[in-house]
């Protein structure tokens, strides 16, 4: 009886190849004894398969050593002074955060822990002011969703029971966080979350149903500017009716308010002194096709308006500025405009554009992050991609989402890199440079978020 | 500091434990994370334990201890703290933005050769990627750094049988997982 067989190879196996597998692998490891061994090489000496195979396995050996090895050879070498600092910064982070209430600490990326990539006089002390500004923000937001707890003669009111969650983040400043929430801001004392002032003022307790919506915030020494957004009419059509305003940062009292006269703005950037307002693509006026593509600039000091400019395409991105251009991403290009006066310096192509074909024209939820530095403009697209058609009942979508580093100068490409596939379609992505500025984080928000619940 | 640091280091000489030990460990945490920048952030969490365990005066940082228990003390650290990377890998992805992964011009006018490479590199990472963290440990152990059965089971506090036994099959699962992705192609244009 023939026992040969062969394999997908070609070559003609037999029964001993594959009793003699666990011992071929270790060949060339030193883990055989002689006997072994001699068994071995006895087979091999009259087994082409098997030949193969350790010749293949040896290759692949040889395969990893040179992935790896010169890669590590190469690294920049760690040194003493490098690890005492790391492991010292390391523990006055975490007898900083005893007590704090902080997340998981995998959150945060081992990257901006490494000594030999931070500024090596600031780690220490960085992250000592992270934790503290934690554990700030931990009492007044504790201090916020607490039901009224007035504390005695001599102390502001706290709030009463917050029926609404804060609409953005809290910002904090000179011992003051200020919340943003569903109807107005409130200004907290770091120490204890008592009540400075609000806005609009006289604020105790936050109604339900409230419909104003705080877009952002910006805070400039004495002064805090707030986007915010109230129900209105605007030529017939019940809409959101966007203002910018200038408050004190004492007391809360306005310094200056303005109409924004483009119902669809939802983000706000300060550049020196001028305020950028722009709409994004999700916004809550994403229908008003010609409202989201304006970017107007005003004035701080008297919220007069600067310039304006109205693009060729929505704007899918919050705004980011950076060496005297701002930077915003459409639903198909990166635009830089002067800051100074809003002139477009150029655009450059990222995402297909809404007009390409099997490109999705409603695409809702397709989105453009954008970060600015070091004479470069990263930003990570993402857009819905159709294919086939209702009509034929063969529709289908995926997502194509790129990584694209441009040059600041003229917005030509660097470099792209395509970023996995999103599966679950509207998930957000999010762009931030790490502190150096060498790295960039891209997280599917969800995905954290599932990761989050799952450590629960 | 600079003074408490030297001193401190004085009782042990770290630096030449850094000198001798740091691109094995760093290649080791590269087979194992499959990622550059987290197996660098990794190594120096390494060192931070052990610099931590010297000052405490832990065995084997004190100056009478084996040079091999120390090598057997780095590399078991840092396959636990590689293997708890693994277990939260995907949460939050870095990208290098300075050099970036290949620049475009140069992509597309050397595509052939480049990519070919760039392939290769992939597919032994995957595979990598694919063993499981006790197998891939070993085969990188032994791959890398040579090291052998008694040596592998006691950076990983296995047995030297079940050592041997997980060396081989991450062996033959590393040749299949490589073989899977391209099966018309083998390493070193072995015939397949």
């Amino acid at each position: 009886m023939n026992m040969n067989h062969s394999s997908a190879n070609g070559f003609s196996r037999r029964p001993e190849c594959d009793a003699l597998a666990s011992l071929l692998v270790l060949r060339d490891t030193g883990m055989l004894d002689a006997e072994e061994n001699a068994r071995v090489e006895r087979h091999l000496a009259t087994c082409a398969a098997c030949q193969n195979d350790v010749a293949l396995d040896t290759a692949l050996a040889g395969h990893v050593r040179a992935v790896l090895l010169p890669a590590a050879h190469a690294a920049p070498a760690l040194t003493v002074r490098e690890i005492a600092r790391a492991a010292m910064a390391e523990e006055e982070e975490m007898a900083a955060s005893d007590g704090a209430a902080s997340d998981a600490p995998e959150d945060r990326p081992g990257v901006a822990r490494r000594a030999f990539h931070s500024q090596q006089s600031s780690g220490a002390s960085r992250y000592g002011g992270l934790a503290a500004l934690a554990a700030a923000l931990a009492v007044v937001l504790l201090a916020a969703y607490i039901f009224g707890s007035h504390t005695g003669s001599g102390r502001a009111t706290h709030l009463g029971p917050v029926a609404t969650a804060a609409t953005k983040s809290p910002s904090l400043a000179q011992e003051t966080v200020y919340l943003p929430t569903a109807d107005g801001i409130y200004a907290l004392r770091a120490s204890d979350g008592a009540v400075r002032w609000t806005f609009p003022a006289g604020m105790t307790t936050l109604p339900i149903n409230s419909s104003q919506a705080i877009y952002g915030l910006s805070l400039d020494h004495a002064t805090l500017y707030v986007l915010a957004s109230a129900p209105g009419y605007r030529e017939s059509a019940y809409v959101q009716v966007p203002s910018l305003y200038a408050l004190s940062a004492a007391d809360g009292s306005v310094r200056w308010s303005v109409r924004v006269p483009d119902p669809a703005v939802t983000s706000l950037l300060q550049v020196g002194h001028l305020l950028v307002v722009a709409p994004m693509g999700r916004g809550a006026h994403a229908y008003f096709s010609e409202d989201n593509q304006s970017i107007l600039a005003f004035d701080t000091a008297n919220g007069k308006l600067v310039w304006s400019r109205v693009l060729d395409e929505p704007v899918y991105s919050k705004p980011v500025a950076d060496g005297g251009s701002v930077y915003v991403g459409t639903t198909g290009h990166v635009v830089a405009l002067n800051s100074a006066d809003g002139v477009v310096r150029w655009t450059s192509p990222i995402l297909p554009s809404v007009q390409q074909e099997g490109t999705n024209p409603a695409a809702s939820n397709s989105s453009v992050a954008l970060t600015a530095a070091g004479g470069r403009v990263y930003a990570l697209g993402k857009r819905a991609m159709k294919q086939g058609s209702y009509a034929s009942g063969t529709w289908e979508s995926n997502w194509e989402a790129n990584f694209y580093a441009l040059a600041a100068s003229d917005g030509s490409h660097l470099w792209w890199e395509s970023v996995e596939n999103d599966p679950w379609g509207t998930a957000g992505y999010s762009l931030r440079p790490h502190a150096d500025r060498r790295y960039g984080v891209c997280a599917l928000w969800r995905r954290h978020r599932r990761d989050l619940s799952r450590r629960r | 500091m600079g003074e408490n640091v030297e001193a401190a280091a004085g009782s042990l000489d770290f630096g030449t434990l850094l000198d001798r030990h740091q691109a094995a460990l760093l290649a080791f945490l590269r087979g194992l994370v499959s990622d550059a920048e987290l197996a660098r952030d990794l190594l120096q969490d390494v060192f931070c334990d052990a610099w931590r365990a010297a000052l405490r005066g832990d065995r084997p940082f004190v100056a009478d201890a084996d040079d091999t228990d120390r090598r057997n003390w780095l590399f078991h650290v840092a396959y636990q703290r590689a293997i708890s990377a693994r277990r939260h890998r995907g949460v939050l992805r870095w990208e290098l933005l300075d050099v970036g992964p290949m620049p475009l011009r140069e992509r597309l006018e050397a595509p052939q050769r480049l990519e070919d490479r760039l392939s290769e590199q992939d597919a032994v990472r995957v595979a990598l990627a694919s063993l499981a963290d006790d197998d891939a440990a070993c085969l990188l152990l032994n791959v890398l750094h040579g090291f052998v059965a008694s040596e592998i089971a006691a950076i990983l506090g296995l047995t030297p049988d079940a050592a041997k036994k997980r060396l081989s099959r991450a062996k033959q699962r590393l040749r299949a997982a490589y073989l899977a992705q391209n099966p018309k192609q083998a390493p070193g244009g072995v015939f397949v």
